[in-house]
C-alpha cells in the first residue's frame, strides 16, 4: 500500500478507537469510588441532601442509558453539563483546549530548538569539555520533579529578577508569550533532557556507521554528511521519543498548570477526576483522544519520509 | 563500528553488507572500558550499598518524630541534614529512602521493557494483524496522559507500591514498543535477514537471534531514562496525594510534603531532590555508556 | 568544522532571539490608579452553583455573601443575628407567628425596589423547590404570607427558636422574584444565575468557569459602603503560588495561606497575613460500629492520649486552640467544659480496664486534599502508638474518602473539621450528635446512637426560653462529651494575607469573606 493508503485507513481506525475511548472512560470513570453529589456537598452532606442532589444531577439513571445520552450528545457537539459547576462542559472544555495546545507547542518548539542545537553541539564535541557540561547540566535537569524545578525557576526568575510573572495566563497574546514562558521553559528543559540524550548517542552511533564513512571516503563535505545522513537517520528514534512524549507532556502540563495558574485542560481533568464530575472527564478524555491520535499519525507517517528503509506492509 | 568488524567484513568476499551485525559476545568485550558506564556502575553500586546498609548509616529511625527539633537547618549539631516538621533527621530519610527509590526504578520498568520490547520485535517483524491490534491498542491507551491514567487506576485500586507497579505495567510498555518496532522496521528489509531467512532460519529464531540484538538498544538505554521517570512519576503521584502512606520516607514524598515549608525549611524539600539527582545521574551515566559503545 | 559552527551558531542566535523575544514582550501596564478601584484577589478553588439555596461549596458561598442579603444578617463574630433586609421583627404570643418589617427603599442591583413579594418566593424555594437541597432548615415554616409590600409573615407549625438563624443562613437569602421562579423551571441554564440579581454590596453580570470571578459594586446597595468598585477574583489552586503571587504584588489578597507561613508574611515588609478566628473544629471520627471503637474506654483513652498543643504547634503553627467543647465555639458552646485535657498516665489506665489492654491497629483514612489533615494523622500515629494503638495511615483520594465514611460506612478512624453555617447550635448539634435511622448523616457518621440524647435534642431544639434553652445544650454537650465518638483535637481559624494599602478584608465568624468595608489607600 501507498503512504496515501496508510493514512486513509488510519482516519478510518479514528472512528473506532474513539469509540473505544469512550466506552473506555465511561466505564473508568464511573467505577471510580465515590458519589459526586456526596463531594460536591462536601461536610454539609446528609443522606436526604446527598440522595436529592445525586437525582438532580441524573446519576439514577441506569448506567447504558447514561451512556447513550453522552455519547449522542457527542455527535451532535454538545458535551453536557458540569456537575460540579452547572455549565455546559463544550464551553469549558472547548475554552480551554486552545491554552493546553498553546503552552504544548510552546514546549515542544522551546524543546526543538534546544534539543538541536544542545544536542548537536554535544554529539559534535564528543568528550571534550561542552559535551560534558551539557550532558551533566540536562541530566540534573531532568532527574528533578517538574513542580520543584518550576518553583525553583520562579523563586529566582520571578521574584528575584522580576523577570517573569509569577502564575496565571495573562489578558492578550502578547501576555500570554510572556506568562507562559516559565512554564513552558520548565517542560520544555526537561523534555530536551530526554532528548538530547538520544539524539546525541544516535548521531555518534551514525557518524560511525559504514555509510557515513563511505560519504566521507568519497570526498562529500562534513556539513553535507551531517545535515543530509546523519541526522535525518538519528531523528528517527528521537521523533519517536518525541511522540511518545506527548502523553507525558500532557500530564506534565497537568502539574505546570497548577502550579502557574494556567487554565489549561490538564489542570481541570484532574480536579474534574477528582470530583467525580463525569461530563467533565468524558468530554476532555474525548477531545484529547483526538489530538493524540492525530500526533500518532503524524509521527508514524513521517517515519517514511525520514528512512526510506520503512515501508508500509 | 571497531577495526575487528570491518576486517571481518573485507575478509568475506561473497557478502558484502551495509550493516554488519555484531554478535553480542564483542559487545561484551567493549562494556568494561567505557570511562562512562564504569562511572554510572561505580556511583550506583554506592547508592546500592546505602540502601542496603541503611540501619549501620542512620543515627535515627526514619520516622522517628522530635516535635522539640522541629526545622533545624543542615550541619546542626544533633542532624547532620537538618529535620523536617515533624523533627525526623532528613539524612536518615534520605538513606531509607533509597531502598524504596531503587525498588520503584527497577521493578517499574522490568515488566514494560521486556514485554514492549518483545511485542515491539514481534509487531515490527511479523506485521499483519498482530500490528495492528497492538497500533490500535496503543492508540486507545496513548489518548490519555500517561499521569493521568495511573492516577485513574490508583483511585481504583486504592493507593500503595504494589498497585502503582500494576499502573505502570498497564501503560509502561508502550515507548519500549514504539522504539523497538522502529528499530525492527528499519533492520528487518536488511541483507543479513533476507540471508538468515534463504538458509531456512525459523520465524522466532530470525527474530531472536538475528533481529532482537540490533534493535534493542535504543530501547535498553530508554530503560535508564524509564528509571528516572518512573521513579518522578512516583514523586508527582506524591504531589496529587497518591503516592506511599505517610511516614513512609520516600523522596517524592518528601519533596512533596516539603514544599509547604518553602520558606520555613528549604532543605526538606531541596535535600532529597539531590538524593534523586545522585540515584538518576548513576542510571543516566550507565544508559549512556551503553549507548556509546554498541 | 566551519560550517557546523556556522550552523549551530545560527541556531543559537534563533534561540537567542526567541530568548529574548519572550522576555521583552513586558506588556506596558502600569497604569496610574484610575477612576476604578480595583481589587485583586487570588483563591484556592472555583465556585459552583451561583444560586443561594441550591448552594453547596464553600467558594460559591463566600463570593455569594456579597451579592444577596437574608431578611438577617450575622454578627461579624458570628455570634448572632443583626437586620439586615428586615429592620425590626416580632413574634406572636404563642410563637406561631413572625411578622418582618422590611428596610424601606431597599433596591436590588437592577434597580427594581424590593418588595415583601421578593422575599415570599425566594423563601418558598428554599423551603419547598423543586431543587433546593436545604428544605430541612425550613421545615418549621408552614406558610409565608406578605399582607403588603413591606411586610412578611412567617407562620410556623410549631414554635421553633432557630427561625431567626435560620433566617439568616445562606438558602434565605433573598433573590428578586422573577429571577427566582426561573431558576426552577425545567431546562434552566444555571450559568444564567450569574447575571445575579441581589441586594448585597456587590453584584455579577456573567462567569465562565476560568475566567476571573468579577464583582462589582452595586450602586443601589442599601448600606452604601463600598469603596472598591471592583473584585477580581481569580483561581490559583496551588498554596505556595497564591503566596508568591503575593509577594510579587500581583494580588492584593489571597486565602487560605498555610499556617507555617503567617509568621514568615508578617514579618515581611509590604504584606500582612491573618488568622480570622471562626467557627471551625478538627476532629477525628470514629466509628463506633468498629470493634474496638464500641468501648467507651477505648474512645477515651484516645482523647486524652492525644497532646493537642503539640499538634496545634506542629499542624497549626500556634494558630488555633484545643478544643474542649464538642462543638464550634459558636452561640450557647459549652465554654466551661473540661474536654479531654493530655493525660497520658490516665488514657494507659483507660486502655488497660478496656477490652483491648494490650492495643490494636487502627486504619485511619484521610483525604489526600488536605495536607493539614495528613499532618494530624502523622502526629496522632506517634502519640497513639504510646498507649499501644498502631495507627495504619491510608491516604485516599478526596471523593474516595468521602465514599468511604457514607453509605456502610466502612472505615475506622477519619480525620474531619467543620464550620458552622448558622449561629445556632441546632445545625452542628443534629449533624453531629443525632444518631440512628431517620438521622442525615448518622452522628457525623460515627454511627453513634443514643435515642436518649436524640430526644433532647429535639425538646432543645424546640425550646423557647433562651437561658433554658442554653442549659439545655449545655447538658446535652456534656452528655455527648463523655461518650466521647469523636477524638477532639482543636479549634482552627481562617488564614488570608494581603498588602499593606488593603483595610477592612474580614473573614466572618461563619466564615465568609467581606469585601463591602474594603478600602485601598495608595
Amino acid at each position: 500500500m501507498g503512504r496515501a493508503t496508510y493514512i486513509r485507513n488510519r482516519l478510518f481506525l479514528m472512528v473506532f478507537v474513539l469509540f473505544g475511548v469512550t466506552i473506555l472512560v465511561f466505564s473508568m470513570v464511573h467505577f471510580l469510588p465515590g458519589d459526586p453529589a456526596a463531594t460536591i456537598l462536601g461536610d454539609r452532606g446528609t443522606v436526604q441532601n446527598i440522595a436529592e442532589l445525586h437525582e438532580q444531577l441524573g446519576l439514577n439513571r441506569p448506567l447504558p442509558e447514561q451512556y447513550w445520552l453522552f455519547v449522542s450528545g457527542l455527535v451532535r457537539g454538545q458535551m453536557g453539563t458540569s456537575l460540579m459547576f452547572r455549565q455546559p462542559v463544550s464551553e469549558m472544555v472547548l475554552s480551554r483546549v486552545p491554552i493546553t495546545i498553546g503552552l504544548t507547542v510552546y514546549t515542544m518548539l522551546l524543546a526543538a530548538v534546544f534539543t538541536l542545537v544542545f544536542g548537536l553541539l554535544a554529539a559534535v564535541n564528543k568528550g571534550r569539555w561542552v559535551d560534558q557540561t551539557i550532558r551533566v547540566a540536562f541530566l540534573f535537569i531532568l532527574t528533578t520533579p517538574n513542580f520543584w524545578f518550576g518553583i525553583q525557576l520562579i523563586l529566582v526568575l520571578s521574584l528575584a529578577l522580576k523577570w517573569f510573572p509569577v502564575a496565571g495566563f495573562g489578558a492578550n497574546f502578547q501576555e500570554h508569550v510572556w506568562y507562559l514562558f516559565l512554564p513552558a521553559l520548565t517542560l520544555s528543559l526537561q523534555l530536551s533532557a530526554v532528548l538530547i540524550r538520544n539524539l546525541r548517542s544516535q548521531v555518534i552511533l551514525t557518524m560511525r556507521s559504514d555509510f557515513v564513512r563511505t560519504a566521507r571516503a568519497k570526498g562529500l563535505p562534513d556539513r553535507v554528511v551531517l545535515l543530509q545522513h546523519t541526522v535525518r537517520n538519528a531523528l528517527l528514534s528521537t521523533v519517536t521519543i518525541f511522540g511518545l512524549q506527548f502523553g507525558f507532556l500532557v500530564g506534565g502540563a497537568l502539574v505546570i498548570e497548577t502550579v502557574f495558574a494556567i487554565p489549561g485542560i490538564g489542570q481541570l481533568l484532574f480536579s474534574s477526576i477528582s470530583a467525580r464530575d463525569y461530563p467533565v472527564v468524558q468530554a476532555i478524555t474525548v477531545v484529547s483522544a483526538v489530538m493524540v491520535i492525530m500526533v500518532n499519525l503524524i509521527v508514524d507517517v513521517s517515519y517514511s519520509f525520514l528512512d526510506p528503509r520503512v515501508t508500509y506492509e | 563500528m571497531s577495526e575487528t568488524a570491518l576486517s571481518t567484513s573485507l575478509a568475506r568476499p561473497s557478502a558484502a553488507p551495509v550493516l554488519q551485525e555484531l554478535s553480542f559476545t564483542m559487545r561484551l568485550q567493549k562494556i568494561g572500558l567505557n570511562p562512562t558506564l564504569l562511572a554510572g556502575l561505580v556511583l550506583l553500586t554506592i547508592v546500592v550499598v546505602a540502601a542496603i546498609s541503611a540501619p549501620l548509616l542512620t543515627p535515627y529511625n526514619p520516622i522517628e518524630q522530635n516535635l522539640n527539633e522541629t526545622f533545624q537547618p543542615p550541619f546542626s549539631p544533633k542532624h547532620v541534614l537538618g529535620t523536617d516538621n515533624f523533627g525526623q533527621d532528613i539524612w536518615s530519610r534520605i538513606v531509607y529512602g533509597t531502598r524504596l527509590d531503587l525498588q520503584i526504578g527497577l521493578i517499574s520498568v522490568l515488566f514494560p521493557f521486556i514485554f514492549g520490547s518483545l511485542m515491539g520485535i514481534a509487531t515490527g517483524y511479523l506485521g499483519g494483524w498482530l500490528d495492528t491490534l497492538f497500533m490500535r491498542v496503543v492508540d486507545v491507551l496513548m489518548a490519555f496522559p500517561f499521569l493521568i491514567l495511573v492516577v485513574a487506576i490508583m483511585s481504583v485500586l486504592g493507593p500503595g507500591l504494589t498497585n502503582l507497579y500494576i499502573g505502570f505495567g498497564i501503560v509502561g510498555w508502550i515507548p519500549y514498543q514504539r522504539i523497538t518496532r522502529g528499530e525492527t522496521l528499519a533492520t528487518r528489509n536488511l541483507e543479513f535477514v533476507h540471508a538468515a531467512r534463504t538458509i531456512g532460519c525459523s520465524t522466532p529464531r530470525i527474530m531472536l537471534r538475528h533481529i532482537l540484538p540490533n534493535v534493542i538498544g535504543p530501547g535498553l538505554v530508554y530503560v535508564f531514562t524509564g528509571m528516572v521517570l518512573a521513579i518522578l512519576i512516583g514523586a508527582t503521584l506524591s504531589f496529587v496525594g497518591l503516592g506511599p502512606q505517610p511516614p513512609t520516607p520516600e523522596w517524592g514524598a518528601m519533596i512533596a510534603s516539603g514544599r509547604q515549608f518553602l520558606m520555613r525549611g528549604w532543605w526538606i524539600t531541596a535535600l532529597p531532590g539531590f538524593a534523586l539527582l545522585i540515584v538518576g545521574v548513576a542510571l543516566s551515566l550507565i544508559g549512556d555508556g551503553l549507548a556509546d559503545k554498541r | 568544522m566551519a560550517h557546523t559552527r556556522r550552523a549551530l551558531s545560527l541556531f543559537s542566535r534563533a534561540f537567542g532571539a526567541a530568548l529574548l523575544v519572550g522576555a521583552c514582550m513586558v506588556p506596558a501596564l502600569s497604569h496610574a490608579a484610575q477612576a476604578p478601584v480595583v481589587l485583586k484577589m487570588a483563591r484556592n478553588a472555583e465556585p459552583g452553583i451561583f444560586i443561594p439555596w441550591l448552594i453547596d461549596d464553600n467558594t460559591a458561598l463566600f463570593t455569594l455573601g456579597n451579592v444577596y442579603d437574608g431578611l438577617l444578617r450575622v454578627t461579624k463574630d458570628g455570634a448572632s443575628v443583626e437586620p439586615a433586609l428586615a429592620t425590626t421583627w416580632e413574634t406572636s404570643t404563642d410563637g406561631l407567628s413572625w411578622t418582618f418589617h422590611l428596610r424601606p427603599g431597599v433596591k436590588f442591583s437592577d434597580g427594581s425596589p424590593l418588595t415583601s413579594n421578593d422575599v415570599k418566593v425566594s423563601l418558598d424555594l428554599a423551603r419547598g423547590g423543586k431543587r433546593t437541597v436545604w428544605s430541612d432548615n425550613y421545615k418549621a415554616i408552614k406558610d409565608i404570607q406578605t399582607p403588603d409590600a413591606s411586610t412578611v409573615v412567617v407562620n410556623l407549625t410549631a414554635p421553633h427558636a432557630p427561625l431567626l438563624s435560620e433566617l439568616a443562613m445562606f438558602p434565605a437569602w433573598i433573590m428578586k422574584a422573577d429571577m427566582a421562579t426561573a431558576t426552577d423551571q425545567p431546562g434552566y441554564d444555571d450559568s444564567m444565575a450569574w447575571a445575579s440579581k441581589g441586594t448585597g454590596g456587590y453584584y455579577t453580570e456573567s462567569w465562565k468557569k476560568g475566567d476571573p470571578v468579577i464583582l462589582k459594586r452595586n450602586p443601589n446597595y442599601w448600606k452604601n459602603t463600598p469603596a472598591v468598585d471592583e473584585v477580581d477574583i481569580e483561581y490559583v489552586p496551588d498554596d505556595n503560588t497564591r503566596v508568591l503571587k503575593l509577594q510579587g504584588g500581583e494580588d492584593d489578597i489571597v486565602d487560605f495561606v498555610p499556617f507555617s507561613q503567617i509568621d514568615a508574611l508578617n514579618q515581611q515588609p509590604g504584606v500582612k497575613a491573618m488568622d480570622f478566628p471562626i467557627q471551625q473544629t478538627t476532629m477525628v471520627m470514629l466509628n463506633v460500629t468498629k470493634p474496638p471503637l464500641g468501648d467507651v474506654n477505648v474512645r477515651q483513652a484516645l482523647n486524652y492520649a492525644t497532646d493537642k498543643d503539640a499538634i496545634i504547634k506542629t499542624v497549626f503553627f500556634g494558630q488555633a486552640q484545643p478544643m474542649n467543647a464538642p462543638i464550634p465555639l459558636g452561640t450557647y458552646a459549652d465554654v466551661e467544659s473540661p474536654g479531654y485535657p493530655y493525660n497520658l498516665d490516665k488514657a494507659k489506665a483507660l486502655m488497660a480496664a478496656s477490652s483491648v489492654p494490650n492495643g490494636f491497629t487502627l486504619p485511619m483514612i484521610v483525604s489526600s486534599n488536605n495536607q493539614d489533615r495528613i499532618n494530624t494523622a502523622i502526629i496522632l500515629k506517634d502519640e497513639w502508638a504510646k498507649i499501644g494503638v498502631n495507627v495504619d495511615i491510608q491516604q485516599l483520594e478526596n471523593s474516595a474518602f468521602r465514599a468511604a465514611y457514607h453509605g456502610e460506612g466502612n472505615f475506622f478512624a477519619a480525620p474531619t473539621a467543620w464550620t458552622n453555617d448558622m449561629n445556632d447550635p441546632t445545625e452542628i448539634v443534629n449533624y453531629e450528635m443525632r444518631g440512628g435511622p431517620g438521622s442525615g448523616s448518622f452522628a457525623y457518621w460515627t454511627r453513634y446512637y443514643s435515642p436518649e440524647l436524640n430526644d433532647r435534642i429535639t425538646q432543645a431544639d424546640l425550646e423557647q426560653d433562651p437561658s433554658k434553652r442554653q442549659s439545655d445544650y449545655i447538658a446535652i454537650q456534656r452528655a455527648y462529651l463523655n461518650d466521647a465518638p469523636l477524638v477532639f483535637i482543636a479549634n482552627l481559624g481562617a488564614t488570608a494575607a494581603w498588602r499593606d494599602n488593603v483595610n477592612g478584608f474580614l473573614i466572618d465568624g461563619l466564615s465568609y469573606y467581606r469585601f463591602e468595608d474594603v478600602t485601598l489607600s495608595r
